[in-house]
């Protein structure tokens, strides 16, 4: 039997005192496991956050959201600062128009400069539409037979930016894109705006009684997008009498100067002026709760470990000084300290091996409840506080929002990192553990242990 | 050989200084069965762990078979703990968890020996000391007192020590058993060249040893 074995045999020597040990640094062990588990699945989870956040900024005249409020377009000068402000590195500008349909009834309302347009609506009215449209939502109401929605029509320097048009992923699906910066009556056309008009590539329509030719056709994935058209920024404001932009959306260099930009870009152009937005308002809450879970996990597992390694510290000095006499007797037949020591960090290894294996069972049946339970607190905490909602629509389209959902679909999942991790944190207490104590005994001359003889 | 000049050791006790061994002077040929007396708190023991090399005199020298042990490294201790010397002790000292077998080829795994070796050693060694069959097996509290400081014996001769040191080894035991051990271990000084040295109070094994230091207070006062 060498040292090794001896160690391993040792630690079932008590079968009371092994099975209480391994219980304690398994509960430790899984406490460390779960909180590791879930600083894991909230970092991933805050990446994603970060990601769905970009660094967009969306500028809009104050007082207007969409074809609501008032307002006046914001001027040359006022892009100019923006695209001047410190970590903005794009800007894209936008305006916004709606134009009826020249042999059908928008109900009385227009929202636009009342510019006309021989396409027809494709998108469906439906109470909202009524509602909006300037109709009768009141039950009887029979809009009128030839009711049609304004048609969307956005003027961008750039064309198919998915941020200007509100969409997610914006797709040219036939021709080709429109040059942004040209005064051209061109347009690339939403995909079901143009199968409702039959429009292909090389059509024409009338847009503010002017002949528009199709250059392309785009799929946006979204009913609203498609159902629009893209002009040059300069021939709707030309078209339209808009004498500026209605949205300017501008990148910040990254997520870090995200709101020092949007603020800067707020004060360069006063709030009588514009509506500054960002993703981020939303986000940051979302984000402050899962740092606030990391932050417990973080404590909660650095504590974790730190008291399995004192309970097998506080264990194998026990179990060292109890031995002394033993310890005396292997030193006095030729055993090294090394030797000594050796043995005891096997004991504690074995300990701690067992130890580990209950933790991972107990962590991986306790990961995603515990997981829940954190979550579920700061939820609890943030909606005290006021969970914001949804965020304001710019242009056409609106940003991503975030919701309580974003923290109740966190899932703990073990990964070889974590196991390997777990493996060490273990290594390392047992070698810590159990060599402290063993090498001050160790250390003491034979004949002072076997003095009492 | 053992050969001890002006051996001397002293504790800290507190504010005072205990000198457990003073000034000791003595040689004990090879194959000789000698015995330390005295009265408890002589410093008898004290003197057989200054032999054994299990702690370091605070004046004085130790020399065995030529190699000076109260001056060598901690190394050169724990080698000459494993192949020159073999204990016994009073309590028996044996590991409680490991069998008589095991606990006879410790010594030798120390020094490292090999596996099969050890144990072919052990047995043989065993049944030398008249532990025979399963009892090789047991674990020590299984194993009447005698049987246990049978495997004690065994153990210390594992590595063909040329001085074995037994401290007290009837202590523990009945007077008939007592003998039976302290004959086992004359014979082992007559047969096999091995240096005996016995602590004892008890005047009958003294009377049976080759020669005798009498301590008292730490002194020689008589051989």
């Amino acid at each position: 039997m060498g040292t090794i074995q001896r160690g391993i045999k040792n630690a079932f020597r008590n079968t009371i005192r092994t099975l209480s040990i391994v219980l304690i640094l398994s509960i430790s062990f899984s406490l460390a496991l779960v909180m590791l588990l879930s600083v894991q699945a909230v970092n991933k989870r805050t990446a994603s956050v970060s990601a769905a956040v970009g660094t967009t900024i969306t500028v809009t005249p104050a007082g207007s959201q969409g074809f609501n409020g008032g307002g006046n377009p914001l001027t040359a000068s006022d892009v100019n600062k923006i695209a001047a402000t410190p970590n903005v590195v794009s800007v894209a500008s936008s305006v916004g128009d709606r134009l009826s349909n020249s042999s059908s009834s928008t109900g009385g309302f227009q929202a636009g400069s009342g510019g006309t347009t021989s396409l027809k609506s494709a998108i469906n009215p439906g109470s909202l539409g009524r509602r909006f449209g300037g109709g009768n939502s009141t039950p009887g109401f029979t809009p009128p037979a030839n009711f049609s929605l304004p048609v969307q029509v956005t003027g961008t320097t750039e064309p198919l930016s998915a941020t200007v048009l509100g969409a997610n992923s914006v797709t040219l699906t036939a021709g080709k894109a429109i040059d942004g910066n040209s005064s051209s009556l061109v347009a690339d056309v939403g995909a079901t705006l143009a199968k409702k008009n039959d429009l292909k590539v090389g059509s024409t329509f009338t847009a503010y009684d002017k002949k528009v030719t199709v250059e392309g056709i785009f799929d946006a994935r979204s009913v609203f997008v498609n159902g629009g058209f893209v002009m040059p920024l300069k021939t709707v404001q030309n078209l339209s009498g808009i004498n500026g932009v209605t949205t300017v959306v501008a990148e910040a260099s990254s997520i870090a100067t995200l709101p020092t930009a949007a603020s800067d870009i707020q004060s360069a152009l006063g709030t009588n002026v514009a509506d500054v937005t960002t993703g981020q308002t939303n986000s940051a809450s979302v984000v402050s709760s899962l740092n606030s879970i990391k932050t417990i996990a973080l404590y909660s597992l650095i504590g974790a470990l730190i008291a399995a390694a004192v309970i097998l510290f506080l264990s194998m000095l026990m179990i060292v000084r109890e031995r002394r006499r033993e310890i005396g007797i292997l030193k006095a037949f030729g055993s090294s300290n090394g030797g000594v020591m050796r043995q005891f960090v096997a004991e504690a290894m074995t300990l701690t091996a067992m130890g580990a294996l209950g933790g991972i069972v107990l962590g991986v049946l306790l990961s995603n409840p515990v997981l829940n339970v954190l979550v579920n607190n700061t939820k609890s905490s943030t909606t005290t506080n006021g969970f914001p909602g949804p965020p304001r629509g710019a242009g056409i389209g609106s940003p991503i929002g975030f919701s309580s959902s974003t923290l109740s679909n966190l899932h703990a999942a073990v990964g070889i990192n974590v196991v390997v991790f777990g493996l060490l944190a273990a290594v390392l207490i047992a070698v810590v553990g159990s060599a402290i104590p063993s090498y001050v005994i160790a250390k003491i001359r034979p004949a002072e242990v076997l003095r009492g003889e | 050989m053992i050969e001890v000049k002006g051996l001397t050791k002293k504790f800290e006790s507190g504010d005072a200084t205990v000198t457990a061994v003073n000034d000791v002077t003595f040689a004990i040929d090879d194959g000789k069965f000698a015995s330390i007396i005295g009265a408890s708190g002589s410093g008898k023991s004290t003197l057989l762990s200054l032999l054994g090399g299990l702690d370091r005199p605070s004046e004085g020298t130790v020399r065995v078979d030529e190699l000076a042990i109260s001056s060598g490294s901690d190394k050169e201790l724990i080698n000459y703990r494993r192949s020159k010397i073999g204990f016994v002790f009073q309590a028996f000292n044996l590991v409680p968890n490991l069998s008589a077998l095991d606990n006879v080829m410790l010594p030798m795994e120390f020094a490292g020996v090999s596996k099969a070796e050890r144990r072919a050693r052990a047995a043989r060694l065993l049944d030398q000391v008249g532990l025979t069959g399963d009892k090789q097996l047991r674990r020590p509290s299984r194993l009447s007192g005698g049987e246990q400081q049978r495997v004690a014996i065994a153990r210390a001769l594992g590595n063909h020590p040329s001085v074995l040191l037994a401290d007290e080894p009837t202590g523990n035991l009945d007077s008939k058993t007592g003998r039976v051990i302290v004959e086992m271990l004359k014979d082992l000084s007559r047969t096999s060249n091995t240096t005996v040295v016995v602590v004892t109070h008890d005047q009958a094994i003294a009377r049976q040893a080759d020669m005798t230091l009498r301590l008292a207070d730490g002194e020689l006062v008589g051989s």
